[in-house]
């Protein structure tokens, strides 16, 4: 109920063994072509390449990545882009485990059906977004993921409003909570809500409602709701080969110069609304 | 039969809570501790010694990988299970695997699954 990468989904389902994971991940880390075929499809290395990393593959043990990179035909960024895209790709990790005889192919068929269809749920929807805004794509993402855990966890059925670019400081609420997103991009995405909405989501992740909840109850059940969020967010983004790690969750606070979240950088604005309340998103550009 | 004795290891005392819920009400084990970080998850580990740690990856002070390395230092047979909203991304899932971490699940979760996986164990 969360967007995985294959290899977690069948030791979830305890189809597979973690050891038999961590095989089948090196086994197809050490099939040079499927690397070759990533780099190929992005562009990064040709036909020619390929075959002279190959040919100086006999004379040492490197890895085919490393090896393009002493040999500086590809960057280490686009190594780590491809390797990340490797791992998350559900195909060529289940083709893996099938050749290791982990699975058959006729439990690689069915799983990769259901998978498919739990992660279907994920894939995002048409959000239009401001002009002006970098990554756009993401940017989707992060507004589309929001929207489908407030369904999942907080059984909200939500309405976005228009997005919208601004460089104010959010405006003063019962709770801002801000997450850093780091890595090979940059955000800090925000939740800014009320004290209804704050409590509301808080009793969905505790799981039951609690009468005179303290503030601090329902603070942390709002920073893990972000936390979550969060973390689909960057498994989603790994599938597009970036890595990108998150902090824990903070709560900002508010003084006489607000919140000092966006400190002058431009963030997007997504009014979130509810028939029990209503949210602001803030994606804050780096 | 003695229930087994389970940890948690979370930043979120929200999901610690949903969690303790969960995993007491299948009758089987037993939360007797909750660390809001990776030291004081290997504190409660060593005084404590649980049968099985739930493990979050992203908390303050000492995150989950470093302190699933740790306690599998101290006990090579520790059953720890990852409990996390970082759980899509493959990289985590192979480090926490290969410093030891039996299983992996991802947030948000089911309580079937979270039963399922500890009574595999």
């Amino acid at each position: 109920m969360a967007v995985k990468f294959f290899g977690q989904y069948l030791l979830e389902k305890n189809i597979i063994k973690p050891e038999q994971l961590i095989q089948a991940v090196d086994y197809q880390e050490s099939r040079k072509l499927k690397f070759g075929e990533y780099a190929l499809s992005k562009g990064y290395l040709t036909e020619k390449d390929i075959a002279r990393i190959q040919a100086e593959q006999r004379r040492t043990d490197m890895k085919f990545g490393e090896l393009a990179v002493k040999l500086e035909i590809i960057t280490p960024a686009q190594v780590e882009e491809i390797l990340t895209m490797q791992k998350n790709d559900h195909i060529f990790i289940g083709q893996a485990m099938v050749e290791k005889g982990f699975l058959t192919s006729q439990v690689l068929e069915r799983e990769l059906a259901l998978f498919k269809a739990d992660q279907s749920r994920y894939i995002s929807e048409e959000i239009t977004i401001p002009q002006g805004v970098d990554n756009p794509e993401i940017i989707k993402n992060i507004v589309d993921l929001t929207q489908k855990m407030l369904l999942r966890m907080a059984y909200l059925n939500v309405k976005l409003g228009s997005g919208y670019l601004s460089n104010k400081e959010p405006e003063k609420n019962f709770l801002l909570v801000s997450v850093h997103l780091h890595g090979s991009i940059q955000y800090h995405y925000a939740v800014s809500a009320s004290q209804e909405m704050s409590k509301l989501i808080a009793s969905k992740i505790i799981g039951e409602d609690i009468e005179d909840m303290t503030r601090e109850v329902i603070a942390d059940g709002v920073k893990e709701f972000c936390n979550i969020v969060c973390g689909n967010i960057i498994a989603k983004i790994a599938q597009k080969g970036k890595t990108v790690d998150i902090s824990p969750p903070m709560e900002m606070v508010y003084s006489d110069k607000g919140y000092q979240l966006l400190k002058g950088k431009n963030a997007v604005y997504y009014p979130i609304v509810s028939p029990k309340g209503d949210l602001m998103l803030i994606v804050v550009q780096e | 039969m003695d229930k087994k004795k389970v940890l948690l290891v979370d930043d979120s005392v929200a999901i610690a809570t949903q969690l303790k819920r969960i995993i007491e009400d299948s009758g089987a084990f037993e939360v007797v501790g909750h660390a809001k970080n990776g030291i004081e998850g290997i504190k409660l580990y060593t005084s404590l010694k649980p049968d099985i740690v739930c493990m979050d990856l992203i908390m303050p002070e000492m995150d989950g990988l470093q302190a699933i390395r740790a306690i599998m230092s101290l006990n090579k047979e520790a059953k720890i299970v990852v409990i996390s909203s970082a759980a899509g991304v493959g990289d985590k899932v192979m480090e926490a695997i290969k410093f030891g971490a039996k299983n992996v699940i991802s947030k948000p979760f089911e309580a079937e699954t979270i039963i399922g996986i500890l009574k595999s164990l």
